[in-house]
């Protein structure tokens, strides 16, 4: 019942008075033996880029796959806008709001680029076999909004060249921009981003912080796992650091990088 | 410029569309003068199995389930026909009646065995189908006694033949001057029910729902990730292909006016799967080509038997038994060097074209 | 009483049997995730062969003692099986190693058919006796009666799996296999040659099939080019109800199932008033691979398997 820092950091961005989107009170997770996760407690809060760092096998993908739904947790409450989303299936917490990205990309490899985002329109329409097969109304118009949304999408982060093509073929940094185009059209609240730049070159990296800067300004939150400190730091309005399934430390980037727990749990490891 | 251009292309289209009626409407006539008439059964069957076979495409093709019992659907719409329109029962119901019925039954049975096994990896679905559908045909085999419901190994007989009002389908008819047999009549009635199954997947496939199929094919993981309600579209992706084997079931039960389980043995689901995976699995015209080369095979392969008896002067392999081990020796084949069927799909064409414009 | 006891030797004898083959399903799963399809067709391979064997020599050296002649049948049966075992993980599943999943069991139905109409062509359609070579022995046991060839297959089919542990727990190969079917990945960077180790596990389970494809034949009296499909089906069954990867499993799950189908196929007339007879013993099988399957899908001594991403 330790939280161990409290999170006093109101940053210039954010004022005092805004909701919590996220609240993860609590959370455990363990696989057998190996405490996954333990009593992990976090808030983020509307509008702002909220970071998770720490070593690799610090359990940062684990959280990811617990508040996305792919995991089940064994104790504690997430919370999205108050409404509980741990216990729910995958396409239900994304229903509530909350899409995210893959570590290791995990697109439709034999689908266009298009499809993979017509894709994430999926939970915002409603057409049935009916529908389709007779080509009704209401499902024509339907597509045809999918459809721009979607070229608008692809066009956003800076792929619609490649519209047509199919997702295991484009270079591998466009491949984790058509991810994020594809959770931009589930229209969700807060988007979760595990490790976007990861793999992309010095050029591939400031196009992604200023599309992620965009999304920020236009309303979006984000929640972002990323080993690239200098992308984080100049990102994320707050951090969180997780260290072997605890959460030692948070706050905004300058109080962690000066936090002692913090340097410890990096000591040794390249990245800070 | 470009009106005119879309213009002719709309022309063209028409064109290609009216030609290719023109020669589905000639085709069991040329068949007819040009092979022989046991040939046009055998295009009547072709078009069965493009039935069978675009339905199990969209459970392995499109959703990529590998369903091993399909063809218990198959024996469903069969059987339910065979209950409803012959004298087994003395029931004689209209085919208008029972074909929905067998299809929407089939249906119903699609989601009630796909409910519990839809949890399961890939492989171990194909083994629990597999399960499936030698428990149907071991039933089918067996509940002849005590009450007598499925006639045992005999099967049903003397099963009615599909009748609009006193139009009986498999008698010859004299229309505008024609001469029309039964197996002709067969032939344009099958064909109907084809192009219709052929839409329905056509206009699936590029649709909302249709796209979900392919993105839980793709990875289920992402799919669920992604908003789809990864259960319920595999239960509709069954009970899709399942109504398709219904429909396929009733129409052959009328076509042969005789069933046994015989007819649906795993063999059976194992030559549809043959087909798709020949043809291309997910790909419709590829499907088709695989259904319609697969059921004219064994036709084929009767001249093996003429050249044997011309080379050696003797059968030494019944070209009968030859079928199902060239079945065997595609599936390996195709998997090993073609997986994505002999004819490759529009969207590699798109892709190619893509990139040259 | 003695029904009771029957049922329960029958069940044992099929169920030792079920088990052999049930391991060549279970050790090739175990380290290629991969269902061998094929299994129950090498099963039949090695039941005709060491008939056409047996048969050859019946009739070269009519004075020969039958378990003679039943060795060579198995000294011919046991190398061809392995031979085809190796071919087909050669030929059929190696390439495809890193295809997406449905490819390699596509191919393994395509192998387990070829295997069929191939044994059709050779063999004829019809049901092959198995020469009366054994002996004929039949001993009595409170009211239950065992012969010498079930006598023979418990005892035969006991040692195999004995001898198989032995050789996973204290050999270098088992090692090596054990290590492999944790981590392909790991193994092989702790120099463990994945592709001998794989071929080896093929090998090892195409020689159990042989040995219990001779078994079967015998208790039965006969063999058919058809028999390997629902041999290797029950005793797919066997290993999932044992849990898919474990040793253990597949001879618990053999002997169980054995025993459900004996005791099943005994006793149904009773339980459903005489509706469903003994000949639906073929049906027990796939209920109790369904039920596993839904209920508990990591069998009964496999680890529940941890939830993957």
């Amino acid at each position: 019942m330790s939280a161990p820092k409290a999170a006093p950091s109101p940053s210039g961005k954010l004022d005092a008075g805004s909701t919590p989107l996220l609240t993860v009170s609590g959370v455990s997770k363990a696989f057998g033996g190996l405490q996954a996760l333990s009593d992990i407690s976090l808030q983020v809060h509307t509008g702002e880029i909220f970071g998770l760092i720490g070593p690799n096998g610090a359990g940062k993908t684990t959280l990811f796959n617990a508040l996305t739904g792919l995991y089940s947790i064994n104790h504690g409450e997430i919370r999205l806008y108050g409404r509980r989303i741990d216990g729910r299936k995958p396409h239900q917490v994304l229903h509530a709001g909350l899409a995210r990205t893959f570590q290791n990309i995990r697109l439709f490899a034999e689908m266009t680029a298009l499809e993979n985002v017509l894709v994430g329109r999926h939970a915002r329409t409603t057409s049935g076999v009916v529908g389709a097969v007779l080509r009704l109304p209401g499902t024509r118009r339907e597509e045809a909004d999918s459809r721009e949304r979607s070229h608008a999408l692809l066009k956003r982060v800076g792929i619609a060249q490649h519209a047509h093509r199919l997702a295991k073929n484009l270079p591998y940094g466009d491949q984790r921009r058509l991810e994020i185009a594809r959770a931009l059209a589930t229209e969700p609240r807060l988007l979760a981003l595990d490790e976007p730049a990861a793999g992309m070159n010095p050029a591939e990296r400031a196009a992604l912080r200023e599309l992620l800067l965009q999304l920020q300004a236009d309303g979006l939150t984000l929640l972002l796992i990323e080993h690239d400190v200098k992308l984080v730091m100049g990102l994320c309005t707050r951090l969180a650091v997780l260290d072997y399934g605890v959460k030692i430390a948070e706050g905004t980037p300058d109080v962690v990088s000066r936090d002692p727990k913090v340097i410890a749990a990096y000591l040794g490891d390249e990245t800070l | 410029m470009s009106s005119v251009l879309s213009l002719n292309k709309t022309r063209s289209r028409w064109l290609t569309f009216g030609l290719l009626a023109l020669g589905l409407a000639l085709l069991p006539f040329l068949v007819d003068a040009g092979l022989g008439r046991s040939w046009v059964r055998l295009l009547d069957l072709a078009l069965l199995y493009v039935i069978l076979a675009l339905g199990l495409n969209i459970v392995v093709g499109y959703a990529g389930l590998l369903d091993l019992g399909y063809v218990a659907f198959y024996a469903l719409g069969a059987y339910v026909y065979a209950w409803l329109s012959s004298p087994h029962f003395g029931l004689h119901l209209p085919f208008w009646a029972v074909l929905p019925l067998g299809a929407a039954l089939a249906a119903l049975f699609g989601v009630l065995l796909g409910a519990p096994t839809l949890r399961l990896r890939g492989d171990y679905l194909a083994i629990v189908t597999l399960g499936f559908g030698e428990i149907i045909r071991i039933f089918l085999n067996n509940l002849n006694a005590p009450v007598n419901i499925t006639n045992g190994p005999q099967g049903i007989n003397l099963i009615d033949p599909v009748r609009l009002g006193s139009f009986d389908l498999s008698q010859s008819h004299a229309l505008f001057g024609y001469t029309f047999t039964g197996i002709h009549l067969t032939y344009y009635l099958f064909l109907l029910f084809t192009l219709m199954v052929i839409f329905i997947s056509m206009r699936l496939e590029d649709s909302r729902i249709g796209r979900a199929w392919v993105a839980i094919r793709e990875d289920e993981i992402a799919a669920a990730a992604t908003g789809i309600n990864t259960r319920n579209l595999k239960l509709l992706a069954f009970a899709m292909g399942a109504t398709f084997g219904g429909l396929a079931g009733g129409l052959f039960a009328s076509f042969q006016g005789f069933i046994s389980p015989e007819s649906f043995n795993l063999m059976e689901s194992i030559m549809i799967l043959c087909m798709i995976v020949l043809g291309g699995m997910g790909h419709i015209p590829g499907v088709i080509f695989g259904a319609v080369v697969l059921t004219l095979l064994p036709e084929a392969l009767r001249y093996t038997g003429d050249w044997q008896r011309n080379l050696f002067g003797q059968i030494y392999i019944d070209p009968a038994d030859l079928r199902m081990l060239l079945f065997g020796v595609a599936l390996v084949a195709v998997m090993l060097y073609r997986p994505a069927g002999l004819l490759p799909s529009t969207r590699r064409r798109r892709e190619f074209a893509d990139a040259q414009g | 009483m003695d029904i009771f006891l029957q049922q329960l030797i029958n069940g044992l004898v099929l169920g030792s049997v079920y088990a052999l083959v049930a391991l060549g399903y279970t050790m090739v799963y175990g380290i290629l995730e991969l269902i061998n399809f094929a299994h129950g067709e090498i099963t039949m391979m090695g039941a005709m062969v060491a008939l056409s064997v047996i048969g050859a020599l019946a009739l070269a050296a009519p004075g020969l003692p039958g378990v003679l002649v039943l060795g060579a049948g198995l000294v011919v049966a046991i190398p061809v099986c392995v031979a085809l075992g190796l071919l087909i993980e050669r030929v059929a599943y190696r390439p495809l190693r890193h295809a997406p999943r449905l490819a390699p069991l596509i191919t393994a139905i395509g192998v387990s058919i070829i295997l069929q109409n191939v044994a059709m062509l050779i063999w004829g359609k019809q049901y092959i006796p198995f020469p009366a070579i054994l002996p004929q022995g039949r001993h009595t046991l409170y009211g239950a009666s065992i012969t010498d060839v079930q006598i023979a297959i418990l005892l035969l089919a006991t040692a195999i799996m004995l001898l198989l542990i032995l050789m996973v727990q204290k050999t270098r190969l088992g090692r090596a296999m054990r290590a492999t079917a944790q981590s392909r990945q790991v193994a092989s960077l702790m120099g463990v040659d994945v592709n001998r180790v794989i071929a080896a596990t093929f090998a090892i389970g195409s020689a159990l099939a042989a040995v219990a494809g001779v078994m079967v034949s015998a208790y039965y009296g006969l063999a058919h080019y058809y028999m390997g499909f629902l041999l290797g089906l029950k005793a797919f069954s066997a290993a999932v109800l044992g849990g898919i990867g474990n040793l253990g499993g597949a001879m618990l799950g053999g002997l169980l199932l054995g025993l459900i189908e004996s005791f099943g196929a005994g006793y149904i007339g009773d339980l459903t008033g005489g509706f469903l007879g003994s000949n639906y013993q073929d049906v027990f099988a796939f209920f109790v691979l369904i039920a596993v399957l839904v209920f508990r899908p990591s069998g009964l001594l496999g680890a529940r398997v941890v939830e993957r991403a």
